[in-house]
């Protein structure tokens, strides 16, 4: 099948008479010579567009005119029956180049067909006149596709088909040019080029917006690493000879965003494999190294590394912090006090845990600016003062714009099962509207579960249905869920074997009856407004994904920190999103963690920031338990930024998939990962034990 | 024993011979898969080193793979496009002495990948050309296989590279990967390999940058975090 054709017409204004020079020469036809010809003043070039888009830069001074000395002529030539343009060129060239445009959209990965009709006299050379497709980026012209090095001489009309497979597609900000090069004294006549695309080109299912053309999508959307990538990529050759440490810095990084910790740990053995006694090493990588030897639990290698690294000149916050927290004897640093001049709130807030003793003055000193302060003082008071404690937690509520503040019921051992909320003004925000499903896995959930659902039907939205699905679970899960079946909003399922969570949302998705859809986890509690909030949110912004935030508790009370001393975090089991999301997007992958951080990266890129809604209030309480998935013997991801082996080849693998594409990493590599690593669950039957509406 | 494989086919009739005596010189043994060919081409009968063989079907490039070498021999993997300078050889024989990494394949047109590579030509590659300087030896991905050296016990199997024509480089690059065999790009002067030119158009072939297989491959052992484990 032909679907696309480009046949280069011939330059429109040259006439027979010969033009010296080059430019434009209309059509979409230049002529191009190489920056430095050496050329001399005896030698007249002109400039200009010669037409059909021939070109060749302007000489200052120097117009179009003949001379008999110049380096080369082109002309149109009609003493053949069919016309031609001829380019006589008289001495060597680096390069000079008759090129035409050819529109980037026209590339597409796919097989082609050239044929070119052509005459060229003149002595035979290795280097003769070779045809290719140019890329040009900031006005740097590189070979794209190289289509023959050296047309054989004939002094007859000469016809050449040839296939060519174009294993890359155009870039949108890149232009290309179809290009016959020449570089050796030659006359050469050119009849006809034509550019046949025999097939609608490899589809990339993964950058549906370039349908026909393949292009990793990190070329095409915007990632969170999109752009670093790009640059590296393109300029890996030029800087890997002029600052090669900066190159590997600014990949390391990328690996690190991605949480592609198996390139991050190779990408460190380089660095310290070549640059292991530069002192430059620690200044520019210092922290990324020392971040990718936590991730993947080389606390022995980070403990030596901390050493080393404190004792220079220039420690950072995060070294002394890890030092803290590793209890690695270095360099003395004033208690909580960081070399910028902030406070370690992550080690000051886990010293509250532990019960070590924390002076009063040292919170006052220490207490971060903003709202969150009062988190830690919540800590420094849970022991103290339960009265203090809440007192804090609700200045935050209020500081943050909460409209609730919370009280606690009697003593339980999970602080989370105690928490009530009281309105502190009249909600804004819509009581009813489209339905919205809420989807819930529980495993082994039964002290949880109860708190958990009570959040969601407590919810000041009205039209709300919560699919609550037990997973397989060894516990009294089921049995507290069958206290529910009154309340018709709850339709309870259960999964004829434990799946994971992401397949139970599969499941769920499948079931549920509302347009709008969200998550919520088997050990949280929603805050009342949570629902509506989110949708007004979306409605709004006229969005169509939409999250909110979290902060997480321990079953103690106590409220968790991470490394970089803030509390509040993106909560991925918020995210709401229509069902046509779901469909465009979806389903979530079939393993047992981190799948929602794979598809909402995806959303991210695909969709932009802009079409992701994010409310910057704790719209959840998280528990910070040993039950959930982050805590997970195996499946850990702590707030120091260990990730579990398992865990880690998943993400890795998917985040490949994610930048470079469906088509070089495919689904069967993300999922081989998932098995290898002993998180893939095979999807299983679910059934609905309420009276199914559907 | 010094032993050199190259493959070749009918298109490089009088390009290559002066490309196949350079090395034929300096081996002991020549052995050139005659792809597309069911008897000596004239301009190679000359050789007298050479050992031809007729491959069943048309192996292309991972015809050099085809012959059956011991263990200690020093093998050397050519194309017919290059002119190998009369110290090829010695030289690489020398370097590899002085090389204190055990098991290891030597060569002079290397290539490492950008740990993210998506296939681009021009982009994500770092090229060390043959025929270009190289101021000191660097560890690489992928060597080119028309200039690679090693030892008879590293070279991989024809049902090994069986389904990677077109991309020989590659599969030998993974081979050696998955083998913890390091690839060493050696230090040279500019041109002191030299390449043929050939006409690739006199011929409707189909020419391919990168297969999607050959980019998954690349996958599993490009990037600078694989150079050094």
């Amino acid at each position: 099948m032909i679907v696309s054709l480009i046949d280069f017409a011939l330059p429109e204004k040259l006439t027979s008479g010969d033009i010296i020079g080059a430019g434009h020469l209309g059509g979409g036809w230049s002529l191009s010579h190489s920056p430095n010809p050496k050329l001399t003043s005896d030698d007249i070039i002109g400039a200009g567009h010669l037409g059909g888009g021939w070109r060749l830069p302007r000489i200052p001074g120097l117009n179009n005119s003949k001379n008999d000395r110049a380096p080369f002529r082109i002309a149109a030539d009609n003493t053949d029956v069919v016309k031609a343009i001829r380019v006589e060129v008289q001495r060597e060239f680096k390069w000079l180049r008759l090129e035409i445009d050819i529109p980037a959209t026209e590339l597409a990965m796919s097989i082609y067909k050239y044929s070119l009709q052509y005459k060229c006299l003149g002595p035979e050379a290795e280097s003769g006149p070779q045809v290719k497709i140019l890329e040009y980026q900031n006005g740097i012209g590189e070979t794209f596709h190289m289509i023959s090095r050296n047309l054989a001489r004939s002094g007859s009309i000469r016809s050449i088909e040839n296939a060519i497979d174009v294993a890359q597609a155009g870039l949108q900000d890149a232009s290309y040019r179809f290009c016959i090069e020449f570089r050796k004294p030659i006359t050469f006549w050119l009849y006809d080029i034509e550019l046949l695309r025999l097939e609608g080109g490899k589809k990339n299912d993964y950058n549906e917006q370039n349908a026909g053309r393949f292009v990793a999508p990190f070329r095409a959307h915007g990632f969170q690493v999109s752009a670093a990538l790009k640059e590296l990529n393109n300029n890996m050759d030029t800087m890997m000879h002029t600052s090669p440490l900066k190159w590997v810095r600014d990949m390391l990084k990328v690996a690190l965003t991605l949480e592609d910790y198996d390139k991050a740990r190779g990408l460190v053995r380089y660095l310290e494999r070549n640059y292991g006694d530069d002192p430059a090493l620690l200044g520019m990588v210092g922290d990324l190294i020392l971040n990718t030897k936590i991730a993947i639990g080389e606390t022995e290698g980070a403990q030596n590394f901390i050493t080393r690294f404190n004792a220079s000149k220039r420690p950072s916050d995060n070294s002394i912090i890890v030092a803290r927290t590793l209890q690695v004897r270095s360099k003395p640093h004033p208690q909580y006090d960081l070399p910028s001049g902030k406070s370690d709130i992550f080690n000051l807030s886990k010293d509250i845990l532990s019960h070590r003793d924390v002076e009063f003055e040292a919170l006052l000193r220490n207490a971060p600016e903003g709202s969150e302060h009062h988190l830690l003082w919540a800590n420094y008071f849970l022991h103290r003062s339960e009265a203090e404690y809440l007192k804090q937690i609700n200045y935050y509520l209020k500081a943050v714009n909460i409209p609730f503040e919370i009280g606690l019921t009697d003593y339980q051992d999970n602080i989370l099962a105690r928490v009530e909320f009281n309105a502190t003004q009249p909600l804004d925000l819509p009581s009813e509207g489209p339905l919205v499903s809420v989807i819930l896995a529980a495993y082994n959930a039964a002290t949880t579960i109860k708190y958990a659902i009570n959040s969601i039907l407590n919810q000041s939205y009205g039209n709300i249905e919560l699919l609550v699905c037990d997973d397989g679970s060894d516990d009294d899960t089921k049995l507290v869920l069958q206290t529910f079946t009154g309340d018709p909003r709850v339709r309870i399922f259960e999964s004829s074997a434990n799946q994971g969570p992401y397949n139970i949302r599969n499941w769920m998705l499948s079931k549920a009856h509302g347009e709008i859809i969200t998550f919520h986890d088997a050990d949280d509690v929603a805050l009342p407004h949570r629902v509506a909030a989110q949708l007004q949110q979306m409605i709004i912004d006229k969005n169509t994904v939409v999250m909110s935030q979290w902060i997480r508790m321990r079953e103690n009370g106590h409220l968790v920190a991470f490394k970089d001393g803030t509390y509040r975090r993106n909560c991925l089991n918020s995210i709401m999103f229509t069902r046509a999301v779901f469909e465009e997007y979806g389903p979530y992958r079939e393993v047992v963690c981190a799948a929602d951080s794979e598809f909402y990266e995806m959303l991210r890129g695909k969709m932009t920031q802009k079409g992701i809604s994010i409310i910057p209030q704790p719209l959840v309480l998280g528990l910070w338990g040993a039950n959930s998935l982050t805590r997970t013997s195996g499946l850990e991801a702590d707030e120091l930024g260990f990730r579990a082996a398992s865990r880690r080849s998943y993400i890795a693998m998917a985040a490949r998939q994610r930048v470079l594409g469906k088509h070089i990493v495919t689904d069967k590599m993300v999922l081989g990962a998932a098995k290898k690593a002993g998180i893939y669950r095979e999807p299983q039957a679910v059934t609905e034990l309420t009276e199914s509406k559907d | 024993m010094l032993v050199a494989n190259v493959a070749t086919y009918p298109g490089r009739y009088g390009t290559r011979r002066k490309a196949l005596e350079s090395i034929a010189r300096q081996v002991d043994m020549l052995n050139i898969a005659l792809n597309e060919y069911s008897k000596i081409p004239d301009d190679l009968l000359g050789l007298q080193n050479a050992n031809f063989v007729f491959p069943e079907e048309n192996l292309k490039d991972v015809g050099k793979f085809m012959f059956d070498v011991k263990k200690d021999d020093d093998v050397f993997l050519c194309d017919d496009d290059i002119i190998y300078p009369n110290d090829y050889v010695s030289w690489m024989r020398k370097v590899a002495t002085g090389i204190q990494i055990p098991g290891f394949v030597l060569g002079l047109h290397g290539v490492t990948y950008s740990d993210y590579y998506d296939g681009r030509k021009r982009s994500g590659r770092l090229v060390h050309v043959f025929h270009h300087a190289l101021a000191s030896d660097e560890h690489v991905n992928q060597l080119g296989t028309g200039t690679v050296y090693t030892k008879g016990k590293n070279l991989p199997t024809l049902a090994q590279m069986h389904g990677s024509e077109g991309f020989v480089d590659i599969r030998f690059a993974r081979l050696m990967f998955e083998r913890d065999i390091p690839q060493i790009c050696i230090a040279r002067p500019a041109q002191w390999l030299k390449e043929v030119q050939n006409d690739q158009t006199l011929y409707l072939t189909v020419t391919s940058n990168l297969p999607t297989n050959a980019l998954q491959e690349v996958q599993v052992f490009g990037g600078l975090n694989n150079l050094y484990t």
